[in-house]
């Protein structure tokens, strides 16, 4: 069985970096964004199954990336698990998203939101 | 039935809902001619010691706008005696300045005070043959000048009232943005210790997990967690500086210092941030004059200029540092030629809790303290710091002045 593909758009090189390696170790095959404008092109082009969605980010932030994930058809159903320092700043838009965890967060909490929103 | 007009009625109603002194003037001295049917009126007005000929209805010019001392006319006596003034012959009657009415047409006149018990102005009227006023033309006149007392104390009144509205509104607007200010720093503050924070939580795990860690792991994590370790102690620090500059506690220990050795020194330090950047950071000049200061605190200013002026620039950037001898200034400028201030934000570039608006594509990075512990740092110095920048994009130059110490005598 191929390994689930979760995508994880984070900004800051030492965050991202460690959440990869978490996530492979929990057995997942990650790929990387660092800002919304990649994010978006990498779900385009490689479908992962769930994304991982750091809020502020240069370029595009995460929430106008969610929202044009969003509006796009066939990218509309891949659940986004926000993470983010603020999670003030999703209070107005938490329909967007599938799960909203705040850092810090334990790597546990991450895995057994992506295991739920993928609904194992 | 046909309604019967009194002109005295007229006026009083007018001067009731009147809410400027310009048409207070208006009515008066309409009414004041229409009652008395004298040649000519004047409203005068108290302005200290002064008496104020605001305005006038007349068959020739008197004195309107001008300005007498109240003990050389007439109006200023009326005023000073709070009594009513008949003058049936101006050439018979030594308060009259003969020279002030022999232009004009005025040949007898009658004075009353407006608000009797402290006049705070007059009404007077003229006639150009010898007339004794009327019981009955003073009376109306004294009703008018009560009316019109009463109209100015409204317009008083009506300007104190919205003068205290303006000041209340501004007050209210300047606390709200404020704790507006408070309330995004809160959130800023509370993003920039989170993220280095999740970034060591998550370390730990993954080294918790303990098995087929490939070799270097350990390394690479204590690196990690090392610089987040920093950055988190930075933003506590600056924290506790802008909290004890905030309550005068912050204190500087001063020595003599040689400004183009600590500059040398900042830069060094600055070089591995430069780098990781790909932002070229030169001393361009270094001169040495000499200044009292506090050496480790000097290194902070540099470093929170440097690290801020290399963070705002794009990668291939540059950042070059200067510090030269100006007579008895000492003089560093940090310039940078990266993302530069809005003319806007330029005033409010060394505030406490301000960074540009950048909203949620901001960058990871800072507090936005560094320059206000600057500015704090460098009055205690006795220093300035300054911004400028031609504007978005064009780059910024902080410069940093001090006072030069006096060259020590040689020993021997």
């Amino acid at each position: 069985m191929t390994p689930t593909k979760v995508l994880v758009a984070e900004d800051y090189d030492d965050a991202r970096d460690v959440m990869a390696l978490v996530l492979q170790s929990a057995g997942f095959q990650v790929i990387e964004a660092k800002d919304g404008v990649e994010a978006l092109e990498a779900a385009r082009a490689l479908k992962p199954a769930v994304i991982v969605m750091d809020m502020f980010m240069p370029n595009m932030d995460g929430l106008t990336a969610t929202r044009a994930l969003r509006d796009e058809p066939s990218l509309r159903r891949i659940p986004v698990i926000a993470q983010t320092a603020q999670p003030s700043v999703v209070s107005g838009a938490r329909e967007l998203f599938d799960a909203v965890l705040a850092k810090p967060c334990s790597p546990d909490i991450l895995i057994r939101t992506i295991c739920d929103v993928l609904g194992r | 039935m046909e309604l019967v007009r009194d002109p005295l009625l007229d006026a009083v109603t007018g001067l009731a809902s009147a809410r400027d002194e310009s048409t207070v003037c208006t009515i008066v001295r309409k009414a004041a001619r229409a009652l008395t049917a004298a040649d000519g009126v004047t409203f005068v007005l108290r302005q200290g010691n002064h008496c104020y000929y605001a305005d006038e209805d007349a068959i020739a010019p008197l004195w309107k706008g001008r300005r007498f001392p109240l003990e050389t006319c007439i109006s200023g006596w009326a005023m000073l005696n709070k009594s009513v003034t008949v003058v049936p012959d101006i050439h018979v009657d030594e308060r009259i300045p003969q020279d002030v009415y022999r232009a004009t047409f005025v040949k007898s006149l009658a004075m009353v005070p407006v608000r009797r018990e402290d006049p705070i102005g007059a009404i007077g009227a003229y006639w150009a043959r010898q007339h004794a006023a009327s019981a009955h033309e003073l009376g109306v006149l004294q009703s008018l000048a009560d009316a019109a007392a009463l109209a100015l104390r409204n317009v008083q009144l009506d300007a104190d009232l919205k003068e205290a509205l303006s000041q209340e509104r501004q007050a209210r607007s300047s606390a709200e943005e404020a704790s507006r200010l408070k309330d995004d720093f809160l959130g800023l503050l509370s993003h920039e210790l989170r993220t280095p924070l999740h970034v060591i939580n998550n370390w730990l795990w993954q080294l918790k997990q303990g098995k087929d860690s490939p070799a270097g792991m350990l390394a690479r994590a204590l690196d990690v967690i090392e610089r987040n370790t920093a950055l988190q102690s930075r933003l506590v620090n600056d924290l506790l500086d802008v909290s004890r500059a905030a309550a005068g506690k912050l204190s500087i220990d001063s020595k003599l210092v040689d400004l183009g050795a600590s500059c040398e020194a900042a830069v060094e330090l600055a070089q591995p941030a430069a780098r990781e950047k790909n932002v070229t950071l030169e001393l361009v000049r270094a001169e040495h004059p000499r200044i009292w200061g506090d050496p480790d605190r000097l290194q902070q200013v540099l470093w929170n200029v440097l690290s801020n002026a290399i963070r705002f620039s794009a990668p291939g950037g540059h950042v070059a540092l200067s510090v030269t001898r100006d007579g008895s200034r000492a003089v560093i400028e940090v310039r940078d030629n990266g993302a530069g201030v809005t003319p806007e934000f330029l005033p409010h570039i060394f505030d406490r809790f301000r960074q540009g608006e950048m909203g949620m594509m901001r960058r990871q990075g800072g507090l936005g303290l560094g320059l206000a512990i600057v500015r704090e740092l460098m009055t205690l110095h006795g220093g300035t710091v300054t911004a400028e920048s031609p504007g978005p994009k064009r780059g910024t130059t902080i410069r940093l002045e001090f006072a030069v110490a006096d060259e020590p005598q040689a020993v021997h």
